[in-house]
């Protein structure tokens, strides 16, 4: 059994890990599942979502090196296209009266039904993608932000579909604790294949040294759009996943404090590596939560006659500057988390081809 | 189109115009040195609001002039506060520089929720004297006496600006440090002070353009700043966002392209005019990466 463990590890230097990410990540939906407290169960819903975006927003910009503010459109196109695909068609004639040939009629289940979203929105990227990846810099997180206004425009004005500025209600809870669970381990998993792989290679080539890894043959706009298209792709199966967690949808629900959150937690915990957009998702999570647990309390006491609703924002704030104050190069520091020393050696002794 | 309707589209363009390029100068400023795309930069604006809301509710018929001038101060004050407090910590902690950008994030949140618990999330009134919202008529014009106001006190800033750019020590430093931040330092000019006065001035022309962006809009809200952050910003990287020339052409063009949108699209579109503005800029920056005017060297930016 070890062995065979060990023979992984050998086969895929990756895998120990995304297994220090992974296991303890089960091991607390396992224990919250057991516990079966309502709140911290979507809790943890909530932070399995943020994981699949931040690591999907990690797999194109932390290793192309272009900050995208672009991907939470494609959260967006992705909630809304799974609702037109799951929604049954009897609801669908109250929620989207107008809507009418066949996608009135469809109703898809629940997996196939996300999978085509995203699909549908990985589409839409690589069109997008195509001409937008030519840019570097500043210009390009530009055009990703002018992605984000244009998207939230149409989402808006689209109301056939979408049902414009109301909210998109009637929509089925799919999204469970272990549902969410395996799509952040998916997720997960994908970021590191992705990372290892040729492309991905040659990605963070460019990223380190866009004129070398062109001489070197790296085809950049090909080796950036697939990024993009992936990542498109991952971003709209958050936000399907995110729509049948809520329940219910708005364009605005999925604009500019999405994307200042998502960014900020692959900021936070370190842009070059998949373990520090985990990172970054679980600090910022759980600060926010236990700055609004906090807040709950002391406005149930009303210090000095003043509630202290909405201080929550203001010390998530302070806590983001002191975390890169403190950790300037991001909480995993660009490195990626390992097995224990002791762990990784007794693995790596039984294996015959490793190489250490 | 009869040759007045187009004057008066043409006048309302460059007051929009020198609005939003007022705004890029002020963002540009300080990316010139910092490489920092300050996303705190509406919340000056935002700032500027409700100082003036504030002062006017605190006595009311306070001289007007007065209530301007304090709006620029109190953002100017914003700006160094925060340069203090936040950017220049997160400066000393030597992290990649996509950390300020994160900084700037944080710093508007802050400042969104503060004034959303302390003042109120609903939309406060800001007074103008009656002035302002009259029409003038001149021969067959009909002018908003605004917009006139808007291109005078855009004009005067652009221009004092500009002397204070190339004609005082301090705005040669600036200038110097936008072109070569470490050989400006080398050569003695104090880097934490640069930075401070360039926040100074950024702020500045937000109080400014806070003054004029109120009177089109007549509200303040917490999340006002958003619009023209965004303003700014493309502004900024369409003109070129290496070079001051580029933030007014820049806030030119979008001045002209929001105006001539209006009248150009059909009404069925109208809702989509934003769209169809950023379409143009994305458009613009795929021929032109570096922005209409580029800078004397194009240096990429991560």
């Amino acid at each position: 059994m070890n062995s065979r463990v060990a023979q992984l590890l050998g086969r895929l230097p990756w895998a120990g890990n995304a297994l220090m990410l992974i296991v303890p990540l089960l091991a607390v939906a396992v224990a919250i599942d057991l516990y079966d407290d309502l709140m911290l169960e979507r809790i943890l819903i909530g932070m399995f979502i943020n994981l699949v975006l931040v690591v999907g927003l990690q797999l194109f910009s932390g290793n192309s090196g272009l900050l995208s503010f672009g991907h939470i459109s494609f959260m967006a196109i992705g909630a809304y296209a799974s609702v037109l695909l799951i929604m049954s068609p009897a609801k669908k004639v109250y929620t989207l009266p107008d809507l009418t040939g066949p996608l009135s009629q469809i109703e898809m289940p629940f997996i196939p039904g996300i999978l085509l979203a995203a699909a549908f929105t990985a589409v839409i990227a690589a069109f997008i993608g195509w001409p937008l990846m030519r840019l570097s810099g500043s210009a390009a997180t530009m055009a990703t932000f002018a992605l984000l206004i244009i998207t939230h425009v149409i989402l808006i004005n689209a109301a056939t579909y979408t049902r414009g500025t109301r909210t998109m209600y009637g929509l089925e809870n799919y999204t469970t604790l272990w549902m969410s669970a395996f799509w952040a381990v998916l997720i997960i998993i994908t970021g590191f294949v992705f990372k290892e792989s040729r492309v991905g290679l040659m990605l963070r080539a460019s990223r380190e040294q866009q004129e070398a890894a062109s001489v070197m043959g790296v085809n950049i706009v090909i080796v950036r759009w697939v990024a993009w298209v992936v990542s498109a792709f991952i971003c709209a199966l958050g936000g399907a996943l995110w729509a049948h967690f809520m329940m219910v949808i708005s364009p605005y629900t999925m604009y500019m404090h999405t994307t200042f959150l998502t960014v900020a937690m692959f900021i936070v915990g370190g842009t070059g590596s998949v373990s520090g957009a985990v990172a970054g998702t679980i600090a910022i999570t759980g600060l926010f939560e236990a700055l609004r647990a906090m807040e709950i309390r002391i406005s149930a006491f009303r210090i000095a006659g003043q509630t202290a609703a909405g201080f929550t924002e203001v010390w998530l704030g302070v806590a983001m500057i002191l975390l890169v104050v403190l950790r300037p190069m991001g909480l995993a520091m660009g490195q990626e988390i390992r097995l224990p020393a002791r762990l990784r050696g007794r693995l790596e002794a039984r294996t015959p081809e490793s190489e250490g | 189109m009869e040759w007045a309707d187009f004057a008066e589209l043409l006048i309302a363009a460059v007051s929009l115009g020198s609005i939003y390029a007022l705004m890029a100068l002020g963002l540009v400023l300080v990316f010139g040195i910092l490489r920092l795309i300050n996303f705190a930069y509406g919340e000056f604006i935002m700032i500027g609001g409700y100082a003036m809301w504030w002062l006017q509710r605190l006595e009311f018929g306070i001289p007007w002039g007065f209530v301007a001038l304090f709006a620029v101060v109190v953002a100017i004050v914003t700006a160094l506060a925060l340069e203090r407090v936040a950017f220049r910590q997160v400066r000393a902690s030597h992290g990649p520089p996509i950390n300020l950008l994160l900084t700037s994030f944080a710093c508007s949140a802050v400042l969104q929720s503060l004034v959303m618990v302390l003042i109120s999330p609903r939309s406060k009134g800001i007074l103008y004297p009656p002035l302002v919202s009259a029409d003038l008529t001149l021969g067959p014009l009909r002018i908003a006496a605004f917009d006139i106001m808007a291109i005078i006190v855009g004009g005067i800033s652009l221009v004092g600006l500009t002397i204070l750019l190339r004609k005082t020590f301090l705005g040669i430093c600036l200038r110097a440090a936008a072109d070569d931040f470490t050989m400006t330092r080398l050569l003695g000019v104090q880097a934490d002070r640069v930075i401070a006065a360039a926040f100074a001035i950024s702020g500045a022309l937000a109080g400014i353009s806070s003054v004029l962006y109120f009177a089109r809009i007549g509200l303040v809200r917490p999340d006002t700043g958003l619009g023209p952050v965004i303003i700014a910003f493309f502004a900024t990287v369409v003109g070129g966002i290496e070079s001051l020339a580029g933030a007014v052409v820049g806030g030119f063009l979008l001045g002209f392209l929001t105006i001539g949108l209006q009248v150009v699209l059909p009404t069925s579109l109208l809702a989509y005019r934003d769209a169809f503005t950023f379409l143009i800029v994305i458009i613009v920056l795929l021929f032109r990466p570096q922005g209409l005017v580029p800078g004397r060297h194009i240096r990429e930016v991560r």
